[in-house]
């Protein structure tokens, strides 16, 4: 029987890349009877998609919340223009 | 270039700081990114927009910033780590089991104390994680390329994964979803 420990560090290569049948089975087995893995993964997976938004969302120059033009002129030193 | 400068940095910045989190970091990036395009202008060949251009350098610029911040982590992360959350046969310690999050749902995002929340943690993971996390979902990477990128075995890639989840797990339990 898996450990906790490996069947959370195989939730992540699930995700990402998939597992072997053998893993497949060896991790539904877990997860069947520990319940702190099942919410462990359900709360695993809302993370990745807090993150997905997070990092994901389209960058909208309006919501800019700082004023570029000093950035703008210390580049245009820099270049020697 | 000038104008490049005047109209560009706007939206080159944006993109930096919402990836990075981290100002004076999105602030350097932009620079380096136009500092890079003037050095090579003459590979720019007009194909695509300028703004595209730069947007491809600069997407170079920060992935090859966290590669190097993984690459300066020189230490294996060690096994201690993972005696804050597991016993030593590998079962959920008492106070680290997973409870039920009862308010967690899809627009969470939109609540700013959240995102906060949610900044925070990410901050606080050590740099190789922080790092391994943002390029993970900079590009929607799959983890053997950014192994492959960052030069590190995929063994260690799961495990910088597997820990940082852990950890964002526990900070957003401590300081959101468990919260009195």
């Amino acid at each position: 029987m898996l450990s906790c420990k490996a069947a959370t560090q195989l939730m992540e290569i699930k995700q990402e890349k998939g597992l072997t049948l053998g893993q497949r089975f060896q991790l539904w087995m877990h997860t069947l009877l520990c319940d702190a893995c099942r919410q462990y993964e359900k709360q695993s997976r809302q993370i990745d998609s807090f993150l997905k938004n997070k990092f994901e969302a389209p960058a909208d120059p309006s919501e800019l919340k700082v004023d570029t033009k000093d950035l703008q002129e210390r580049v245009l030193k820099r270049l020697g223009e | 270039m000038t104008e490049w400068v005047r109209e560009y940095t706007d939206a080159l910045y944006a993109w930096a700081l919402r990836k990075t989190g981290d100002s004076h970091l999105a602030e350097d990036l932009v620079q380096d990114t136009f500092l890079a395009a003037a050095e090579g202008l003459q590979n720019f060949e007009g194909n695509s927009s300028p703004k595209t251009w730069l947007m491809a350098i600069l997407k170079y610029k920060i992935a090859n910033h966290y590669r190097r911040a993984i690459n300066r982590q020189t230490a294996h992360p060690g096994d201690d780590f993972l005696q804050q959350f597991f016993a030593t046969d590998g079962h959920w310690l008492r106070n680290a089991r997973p409870g039920n999050w009862q308010s967690a749902d899809g627009n969470l995002l939109s609540y700013e104390e959240f995102n906060a929340v949610l900044n925070r943690c990410i901050q606080h993971l050590p740099e190789a994680m922080q790092a391994c996390i943002r390029l993970k979902f900079l590009e929607e990477k799959k983890g053997a390329e950014i192994c492959q990128e960052l030069g590190v075995s995929q063994t260690n890639y799961w495990q910088l994964v597997h820990r940082a989840k852990l950890q964002l797990r526990k900070c957003l339990d401590d300081n959101w979803f468990s919260r009195s």
